[in-house]
């Protein structure tokens, strides 16, 4: 359970009861994600599925959520948005099927590499295309609430609801 | 050696439990399962079914079967890996890939790489899979789908008639399958207004 040394995205998840995470990780979630793994058999924890690919991460969470009736989220960077586009297309426009999304977002004021300069653009491109519900998550403490209310907005099944982190995610309990 | 959608069809809803959900891709092979079998959900979303048929046995207790054709299964094959990846988790998931070597609706498009070995290829994400109608016949499957490995890869011949589209629009099916899911006691979903 939620610890001093835990992640707040861990303790995000739990206070937000989600089941299901899937992910392809990036820099920024490495370490929030090689938590959750190590943490898979703590009662209430979610399970946690790697994905090779974001559009069979957004995939899986349609299944789980929309059809398999548990709360699920997948966790992907901005780029991700972009190589899950089709199958989110497909799956919010065609079928109503809306995968929760909780995205790392690079590319803003402060980004230091170059390559992640395009992704910024997109993202909201592509969310804004699909008539998600989406806000930006701008301090780590607003975490926990953003996913409580993201799960809310979901219930409501009439459109996707996304969150992109655009805090510099440092790693827990140490500098960067 | 090819096999007839409608058999293979008819072979997976005679090996499934009556409580079993059926995911299926596009395609009009699919179509043909999708309607032999009776309960599920057909997707218009190409190479999504199998993540979506994992989620979905990944949170429920259902048994869950995903057909899939060639093509669809191509675009997004690192599914398969994420398939491996989890296996023990989603231990009532199983794949049909129908392969029939084409585009249908592409006016039979023939699809790359006709001598993939799906075999090799299943073998390499480390799932169990058979092909049958072409190394094997059908009979080699057994009559439980548990008995069935991972991945079955069908040998389909070509359809040479148009195939009857099915009912309903995608977003209609999804409302289908989550009123039977429900309705039958497989699956509770929040309730979609809460008052505050």
């Amino acid at each position: 359970m939620p610890g001093p040394s835990s992640p707040k995205l861990f303790e995000a998840l739990i206070t937000a009861r989600v089941e299901l995470v899937t992910a392809v990780p990036d820099s920024r979630t490495a370490r929030e994600l090689q938590y959750l793994k190590d943490v898979q058999s703590i009662p209430k924890c979610p399970l946690l599925i790697q994905a090779a690919d974001e559009a069979s991460a957004v995939g899986i969470v349609a299944g789980a959520s929309s059809l398999g009736g548990v709360r699920a989220i997948a966790v992907i960077e901005g780029s991700g948005v972009r190589r899950s586009f089709e199958a989110l297309s497909r799956l919010a426009l065609g079928h109503s099927l809306f995968p929760t999304l909780l995205i790392t977002d690079r590319g803003s004021v402060g980004e230091s590499d170059w390559w992640a300069m395009a992704h910024k653009p997109t993202v909201s491109a592509v969310l804004e295309s699909l008539g998600y519900a989406w806000e930006y998550v701008s301090e780590p403490c607003d975490l926990e609430r953003t996913l409580v209310r993201m799960f809310r907005t979901a219930a409501t099944q009439q459109c996707g609801v996304a969150a992109v982190r655009n805090y510099e995610s440092r790693p827990f309990g140490g500098p960067k | 050696m090819t096999i007839r959608v409608t058999d293979i069809a008819q072979r997976i809803r005679e090996a499934s439990p009556k409580t079993a959900f059926l995911i299926t891709g596009l395609g009009d092979s699919c179509a043909i399962v999708a309607n032999t079998f009776g309960c599920g959900l057909s997707i218009d979303a190409m190479g999504s079914a199998l993540s979506v048929g994992i989620g979905l046995a990944a949170a429920s207790t259902l048994q869950v079967i995903v057909v899939e054709t060639d093509g669809s299964v191509l675009l997004d094959l690192s599914a398969l890996a994420t398939f491996s990846e989890v296996q023990d988790h989603v231990s009532g998931l199983h794949v049909v890939i129908l392969d029939n070597g084409m585009y249908h609706s592409a006016d039979s498009f023939p699809r790359p790489c006709l001598g993939l070995d799906w075999a090799m290829l299943c073998n390499a994400f480390n799932l169990s899979s058979i092909v049958v109608g072409e190394r094997h016949p059908m009979t080699v499957l057994g009559t439980s789908l548990n008995e069935w490995p991972r991945v079955v890869v069908c040998k389909v011949e070509p359809l040479n008639k148009i195939v009857e589209a099915l009912p309903l629009d995608g977003r209609s099916r999804v409302a289908a399958a989550r009123k039977y899911l429900s309705e039958g006691g497989f699956v509770t979903y929040e309730p979609s207004a809460t008052k505050n």
